[in-house]
């Protein structure tokens, strides 16, 4: 059961195409969208401020890639919960994104339902 | 001969081109997937074309172009949303489409990080320009033509020094 509280998340994406889709995926199934990045320091200064019991982040990021804003997130909260998303996938990507921390990677293009169990999962698991 | 990428390696861009495509267009709009073409260099663009540069153990660029009005369609089919003009939204359509395009064909081609990166999507207006995006070798190309106009994705790959 997740409780409402934990329903919250940050969105990070440089394309807003793609911050919308997720957005409106999310927002359907009931969790409230607390903010959005577009660059991998940005991303990591609204954690900060907003403590967001979920991320969704990209993992190309202008300034600052994903992987290294997922390690500075998790430097802030070591139970940080982040979903990494990328059009590009490989074993070591992947890898290397879950020994940062990541609790799941996705594959663009998903399917809202894919997300939706995704977040589920990750926020059940906590 | 000085330029040898294998053959293998343009094959995913285009597939993915194609699969991508296919899945936005509606089922009851018509198109055709033409055949390869050998491009000469350089080339008039269309109104509006995305680019993402490939480095690694071939270098090289990939284009898609398509004209405004095709964009316009695309950008509606992906977004759910009917659009007016080209701006922010539309362009940030286009460019992840093509983002995902290249993203997944490298993920298929299955080499290491250190072996192959791309850049992020750059989208420009380029209504007659012409331009040239191999640098010693050839363009290969490939387009959909619908009912609005063509899509067509450009790739120049070539060995790298």
């Amino acid at each position: 059961m997740i409780s409402p509280d934990s329903k919250k998340v940050l969105i990070v994406d440089d394309s807003s195409f793609q911050r919308k889709l997720i957005k409106y995926a999310l927002q359907r199934e009931g969790f409230e969208i607390l903010d959005e990045a577009e660059t991998g320091d940005d991303a990591v200064e609204k954690f900060r401020q907003l403590h967001p019991p979920l991320v969704i982040m990209d993992i190309v990021l202008p300034r600052m890639d994903g992987i290294t804003a997922l390690q500075e997130m998790k430097k802030l909260d070591s139970n940080a919960k982040v979903i990494m998303i990328s059009s590009y996938s490989s074993k070591e990507k992947v890898t290397q994104a879950l020994t940062a921390g990541a609790k799941q990677y996705l594959l663009k293009p998903f399917e809202p339902e894919k997300l939706i169990e995704a977040t589920n999962k990750v926020l059940e698991d906590s | 001969m000085k330029n040898q990428v294998q053959a293998k390696y343009f094959s995913p861009f285009f597939r993915y081109f194609i699969k991508r495509v296919r899945e936005i267009l509606p089922k009851d709009v018509q198109y055709a997937v033409d055949d390869f073409m050998i491009r000469d260099e350089p080339f008039t663009q269309c109104d509006i074309s995305v680019l993402i540069g490939i480095s690694g153990v071939f270098t090289g660029r990939s284009v898609m172009g398509m004209d405004t009005r095709v964009a316009l369609e695309l950008a509606e089919m992906l977004s759910g949303q009917p659009i007016d003009s080209f701006e922010k939204d539309a362009q940030s359509v286009i460019s992840e489409l093509m983002n995902i395009i290249v993203g997944n064909a490298v993920s298929e081609l299955g080499l290491t990080m250190d072996q192959i990166k791309f850049t992020p999507p750059m989208l420009f207006y380029s209504r007659a320009v012409k331009t040239r995006i191999s640098e010693s070798g050839f363009t290969l190309m490939r387009q959909i033509t619908t009912g609005w106009g063509s899509i067509e994705f450009n790739l120049s790959l070539e060995q790298s020094i």
